[in-house]
């Protein structure tokens, strides 16, 4: 247990604090969250951020070279992280392509589909949407309905996935199916990978209660998808999605964590904007908040050793249960704090141009994405403890 | 960076671990609790044999510390071992080692130290009255802050020359004593001006010490709460299946994996001498004493009436995690404490 830079380590940090610093925009991280609020700005400002990145080498980094990635080891990953959370750098935009679809791609990829498709997820030049959930299929994603027939080389698809995030911009999507009906649940499901430019895919964006429609519904009539963009086995649909389930709680969670940073060191100004920041209430609440957002911060670093060794854990559900816990809490507090003025969007009243409302809606959804709460409460008791089904 | 321990760590965790599975089994919890002294001052030897007195470092001592927890090991481990020993090394900080840090490290003496109040210093002799000391009864020396004329010095006194009255304790295995002190013959310990560092250190180190002890009591909480939900049955079927049961074991492990990360990287935090070291022990002594409070508290909601009784193991565990949480500040004094470092 050590986490002292070793010497190559320490000039790794050199040179990535050294080019954060010069390709961040002047001034970015004197404030404490430099994100704009404006959706689209903050979608096209995330968009240059990932080609920065990408022809900085930075992308993909621990990804091996031949896949276009920087076969650096997953330590200088995390140190990579770091620094970017230390100066507030953005995410990138193709989260779902670098988080998500990547690792699946790598795992479960034939060689042709790993060289067509991992060099222009890194760059940014095709962005990937997911295609899990439906209307009918939200937390039991087992039971999901879109079909999949094979018609020679390509399968026909119909039906409708929903809550697709970043469909709007999409190249590809992947995409869970069922193709065969007859089979037990899990197993008549098969892995696509979908051109979200097919004229069979109609994205239709979908409001959310803050107003934004970030994310879509997202419909498949006689779309077809070549039978060669199936990642792994028709029928392996259900093992396949599960790797990408894990690198979203585990691996992403990386990146969560830095946003949570950024939350709590927005909230500290606010307290003192309102001139709470002396309150021992108030001191009390944010100290806490501190202690889970560094608590975060250790366990995925603790998570690394695990991720050397392998695929990320079913643990990874227990960082995404604190993240989405600190992250409502810190954005509620803040309402709180507000007051009256926690309704105020606009105007000489506001604070940070409506930022806080935005945040507290958005973080509803929290504790829904990704696995909600009480499922991910559930793979922490039968996977990592071993308790009986609780079905 | 190595976010790992190393196989030396790995190797003393599973020889401890050997070594308490059969010595320090709930049995002999219940035979030391019971006793005079609620000490089990041969397993201490025992274990200074074994060579936790005289480790290589903090990491290694909070990975003893997390397994004595998890056994509730009744022997004064924490407060020689976790609080004094960081004292005395502070006391003298680059000359000779003092000689009662030798003693100790070679199992032969067990010091604690006073943390509530200080005695004075007049020729020598020791003068006071210093209310709950941690395991006094059971030490062979007593280190004590006092005022000598006007500064605060740090003296060692054997525990023979004190008066020491015993309170019982809800642990019964870590009792708190007053120590009087009617002219005591006194040693000065370390530099002369080293005492507010020693007691420094021993605030910061003992932070995470306990810290570390209270990670391994929740761990066996949650062991012994999941054993129990998959064999009980209740409405004809494993109380584990009811998500009112799985779901707050859940929480139990969100609540421990948080704990025991802040406990390891406070360990190295504190013995690497890292720029956030007191931030990451607040933090440490914050998450800890509040997660284990709440796994053993879950652990007897889990067990429902027979986790209640007096025959059953939970309440001993309950008992160590309040005694950890309320030593060396509580979680609200540490939040207090991390308020103040984070820059508020």
């Amino acid at each position: 247990m050590d986490f002292t830079d070793t010497p190559t380590e320490a000039a790794f940090r050199d040179e990535v604090r050294a080019w954060l610093h010069d390709h961040l925009p002047a001034g970015w991280d004197e404030h404490p969250d430099p994100r704009p609020s404006d959706r689209r700005q903050a979608e096209e400002l995330r968009r240059w951020w990932q080609r920065e990145l990408y022809d900085g080498g930075w992308l993909g980094l621990s990804w091996p070279a031949e896949y276009g990635g920087g076969g650096a080891t997953l330590v200088e990953q995390v140190i990579f992280n770091e620094e970017a959370a230390l100066v507030r750098a953005p995410e990138p935009l193709n989260v779902i392509g670098l988080y998500m679809a990547g690792p699946t791609i790598i795992a479960w990829g034939t060689p042709e589909q790993k060289a067509r498709y991992l060099q222009p997820l890194l760059s940014g030049e095709e962005i990937w949407c997911q295609g899990f959930s439906e209307p009918g299929s939200g937390s039991d994603l087992g039971s999901l309905r879109t079909r999949a027939v094979r018609e020679g080389d390509t399968y026909l698809v119909n039906g409708q996935k929903v809550w697709t995030s970043y469909a709007h911009l999409a190249s590809f999507c992947i995409l869970v199916t069922r193709t065969d009906a007859g089979a037990a649940k899990h197993a008549g499901l098969t892995y696509l990978i979908a051109d979200m430019h097919d004229p069979g895919v109609e994205v239709r964006p979908l409001v959310q209660i803050t107003g934004d429609p970030e994310f879509n519904e997202t419909f498949f009539t006689d779309a077809r998808v070549p039978l060669e963009n199936r990642l792994g086995e028709e029928g392996d649909g259900w093992k396949v999605a599960m790797t990408t389930l894990l690198h979203e709680r585990g691996t992403m969670a990386f990146g969560l964590q830095v946003g949570s940073r950024m939350t709590l060191d927005a909230l500290v100004t606010l307290a003192r904007k309102l001139g709470r920041a002396d309150d021992p209430v108030v001191r009390d609440r944010l100290a806490g908040f501190h202690l889970e957002v560094e608590g975060l911060r250790i366990t995925n670093l603790r998570a690394l050793a695990k991720l050397m060794a392998g695929a990320p854990g079913p643990e990874g559900s227990a960082s995404k249960l604190v993240w989405e816990r600190v992250q409502q809490a810190m954005t509620e507090y803040a309402i709180e704090l507000l007051g009256t003025a926690g309704q105020v969007l606009d105007g000489p009243s506001a604070f940070d141009d409506g930022r806080w409302q935005y945040l507290y809606l958005r973080g509803r959804g929290h504790s829904i994405e990704a696995g909600t709460t009480e499922v991910l409460k559930n793979i922490v008791a039968e996977r990592v403890l071993g308790l009986p089904r609780s079905r | 960076m190595q976010v790992a321990f190393s196989e030396d760590q790995q190797a003393l965790r599973a020889g401890l671990r050997e070594l308490l599975e059969d010595r320090c089994t709930p049995a002999h919890v219940r035979r030391a609790m019971g006793s005079a002294t609620g000490s089990d001052l041969e397993l201490y030897r025992l274990l200074a044999d074994f060579g936790v007195t005289d480790l290589p470092g903090f990491v290694e001592v909070g990975v003893v510390l997390e397994e004595c927890g998890r056994a509730l090991v009744p022997a004064p481990v924490v407060s020689a071992v976790g609080i004094c020993g960081p004292a005395l090394e502070a006391a003298s900080p680059d000359g000779e080692p003092d000689e009662l840090l030798v003693a100790l490290r070679e199992g032969r003496a067990i010091p604690v130290v006073a943390l509530e109040g200080e005695g004075t210093l007049e020729a020598g002799r020791v003068r006071g009255v210093l209310p709950l000391v941690a395991e006094a009864h059971v030490a062979t020396h007593l280190v004590l802050p006092v005022i000598d004329g006007e500064a605060l010095s740090l003296v060692a006194v054997e525990a023979g020359q004190a008066q020491i009255e015993v309170a019982q304790t809800m642990d019964a295995t870590r009792r708190l004593s007053t120590v009087t002190l009617d002219g005591a013959p006194a040693r000065v310990v370390g530099r002369p001006d080293s005492a507010p560092a020693a007691l420094g250190a021993a605030q910061l180190f003992g932070a995470v010490a306990l810290a570390s002890e209270l990670v391994g009591v929740a761990q066996a909480t949650l062991d012994m709460a999941v054993a129990y939900a998959r064999l009980r049955e209740q409405f004809g079927r494993p109380i584990g299946s009811y998500q009112a049961i799985s779901h707050r074991c859940a929480d139990m492990f969100v609540a421990l994996e948080s704990a025991r990360s802040h406990a390891y990287y406070a360990a190295w935090a504190v013995t690497a001498g890292a720029a956030d070291a007191e931030l990451a022990a607040a933090r440490a002594k914050a998450a800890a004493s509040d997660a284990a409070v709440f796994c053993a508290e879950s652990s007897i909601q889990v067990h429902g009436g027979i986790g209640f009784t007096w025959e059953h193991d939970a309440h001993l565990y309950l008992k160590r995690a309040r005694a950890g949480a309320g030593a060396l500040g509580t979680a609200a004094a540490h939040r207090r404490r991390i308020a103040d470092l984070m820059g508020v």
